[in-house]
């Protein structure tokens, strides 16, 4: 039996502790002390805890720089590089094309494209404000917005045509009409068969097609005394012009006229005729066309108006067409037309009216981020800051990566 | 910078020498002084971080530091000093990314440290020194240093108090706790408190 001896006292627990400890050290002491001073001598060395620190300081490091990548790359690309939004356009390989309704694209810098029916492109993004665009085959209108490097450039067929911010339509139907470009405001310059040509606002530019000599070029200016945007007057004015382009488009409104089938207004403008389309309008006499054709006339008719800068036209006709049609002017976006029509008039109040009206009628709708974009910048350059910022919330909350992102949240942000 | 006086005269003047030939940055001044302090240093750190650690490169490390920095004491009396302060810091450092290391291998799986042997030939005396160890390892870092310096070094509590830059009563707290959570802890284990009052010989104190 063991004889169970008294607690000990903190002074034997303190020297048998020692005791034991400093037996311990003193045994692995001498060869402890040859490996150290080895390592001192021969290993260039810093303290261990310096190279844990070291260490720790450079994953620190690969991972702030790793973090900075994961983070800043989109970021940098969102910055450097420009986006574009694609509104009721298919993809076709590596091509856009659209449906038979008009699209759109919507660049990150401001800059648009309305796409005709059936109308092919493909776009190639190659810097924070520039853009390639082949036109494939169609008409496109186009709105270059303006920055010191801008460069647009607008490929159809043998021709280019570079941009740095203006607005036109641009038509090339390689088998039939040709190169076609409408300028509206600004000048652009257009290279491809012989030298190349500035074309500014209120002239036209008509090309040979493919299957045309290259003999067939005009450039029509604008008659002074047209009441129409500057657009519309040159393509009017290009009409009597002994050019064998205009001839064929001429004789081919005509058809239109004669055959006054609605028929032929959805072949017209799927084949970018829209000033044939006006012209026909215009014979038949605007009230009664517009007071009689059915919706799809209409809204073929609206189109045509706005892609030859025949504005007022164009709001007629959609006005019309909401008037006489709600449930079609409701499917084809007219509220959103209309709006953005009033607002290429410089009509706000009308202009955000529509808008709003579209967005109450249509919240989820191909134009939906264009709509909400164009209000809340209307309503800031309007200075209605505290319903600005509202609006742009609302688009940074639906399109945190819109084409108006970046300006939403300009305007968001609180003074 | 920590003070800590010698009390033996043949001490006093090797720690004079040495500074002298640290001050002159003669060539052997630091095989000279690793010399002198490795027993120190490294029984400090063997005592404060446990019979089974591998402190070969922690001596190292303190060395290292007191190499880079020693010519700029002042005072032969200091040199000592320096080196347990830093050798204290060492310590407490290894001590906290002990405890981080075995917050990790709780966590994740990691493999435990491998574990040295305990030195002590007698089976006896080695499993009491690692129980012992595995006591102190319940104190917190400070706490330890404090305990080392003072109980098991027997170093003054001022002369503690500078080396671990802190108060002489926050010292002496700490030592005070140490020796009742030790003594407490020994007292528990039958086995452990025989043989330490075996090994001390008769009792000093109730």
């Amino acid at each position: 039996m063991r004889v169970r001896r008294a607690p000990p006292s903190q002074q034997q627990v303190t020297e048998a502790f020692r005791a034991l400890a400093n037996e311990h050290a003193r045994d692995r002491e001498p060869l402890d002390k040859r490996r150290t001073w080895y390592a001192l001598q021969y290993e260039s060395r810093m303290p261990r805890a310096a190279m844990r620190n070291a260490r720790v300081r450079w994953a620190l490091a690969v991972a702030v720089f790793a973090l900075g990548i994961l983070v800043g790359a989109p970021a940098w690309q969102a910055w450097t590089v420009l986006r574009y939004d694609a509104h009721g356009l298919a993809t076709e390989g590596s091509n856009l094309k659209a449906g038979d309704a008009p699209a759109g694209l919507a660049f990150s810098d401001g800059s648009r494209v309305i796409v005709s029916p059936r109308s092919r492109l493909s776009v190639a993004l190659v810097g924070k404000h520039a853009a390639l665009t082949r036109l494939i085959d169609g008409r496109l209108h186009v709105t270059v917005h303006h920055e010191p490097d801008t460069s647009y450039r607008f490929l159809a067929g043998p021709y280019e045509v570079q941009v740095v911010g203006t607005e036109f339509d641009l038509e090339w139907l390689a088998q039939a009409g040709g190169f076609t470009l409408v300028m509206q405001s600004g000048e652009v310059r257009v290279l491809g068969e012989g030298s190349a040509r500035r074309v500014s606002a209120g002239q036209t530019l008509r090309l040979p097609g493919q299957r045309q000599p290259a003999a067939e070029s005009t450039l029509a200016v604008p008659s002074s005394s047209a009441r129409q945007p500057p657009a519309a007057a040159a393509v009017v004015a290009s009409v009597p012009s002994v050019s064998k382009t205009a001839n064929v488009l001429e004789k081919q409104s005509a058809g239109g006229v004669t055959a006054s089938a609605t028929g032929d207004w959805r072949e017209l403008l799927d084949s970018g005729r829209f000033s044939a389309i006006v012209r026909d309008a215009d014979a038949r006499g605007d009230e009664s066309v517009l007071s009689t054709a059915p919706a799809s006339d209409l809204r073929v008719l609206a189109l045509a108006a706005r892609y030859t800068g025949r504005r007022a036209l164009s709001l007629r006709a959609w006005q019309a067409l909401r008037d006489r049609y709600a449930i079609e002017a409701r499917n084809q976006g007219a509220a959103f037309f209309l709006g953005r029509g009033y607002e290429e008039q410089g009509d706000g109040p009308q202009a955000l009216h529509w808008l709003a009206r579209y967005l109450s009628e249509s919240p989820s709708g191909a134009y939906a981020s264009e709509a909400l974009g164009h209000r809340f910048l209307l309503l800031s350059k309007s200075g209605q800051s505290v319903e600005a910022a509202s609006s742009a919330r609302e688009y940074l909350e639906r399109y945190p990566r819109g084409a108006y992102a970046k300006s939403a949240r300009i305007v968001a942000q609180p003074e | 910078m920590a003070r800590i006086t010698s009390s033996k005269p043949a001490t006093h003047e090797r720690e004079e020498d040495l500074h002298q030939a640290i001050t002159n940055n003669q060539a052997d001044w630091q095989r000279r002084a690793f010399d002198e302090y490795h027993r120190l240093v490294h029984g400090l750190l063997s005592k404060t971080l446990g019979p089974r650690a591998e402190i070969a490169d922690l001596v190292g490390d303190v060395f290292v530091i007191f190499f880079a920095n020693a010519q700029r004491i002042r005072q032969a009396s200091a040199v000592r000093s320096y080196l347990v302060s830093i050798t204290m810091n060492v310590a407490r450092r290894e001590l906290r990314a002990r405890r981080r290391r075995a917050l990790l291998h709780t966590l994740i799986g990691w493999p435990r440290d491998a574990d040295r042997d305990v030195s002590p030939d007698d089976p006896k005396a080695k499993a009491a020194l690692l129980q012992l160890s595995r006591i102190v390892e319940e104190l917190s870092p400070n706490e330890r240093a404090a305990f080392v310096l003072h109980t098991l070094e027997n170093m003054p509590v001022a002369e503690v108090a500078s080396a671990l830059g802190v108060s002489e009563s926050t010292a002496k707290r700490r030592v005070r706790r140490a020796n009742e959570h030790i003594l407490k802890r020994v007292r528990r284990n039958a086995l452990l408190a025989d043989y330490l009052v075996a090994r001390s010989g008769p009792s000093h104190a109730g």
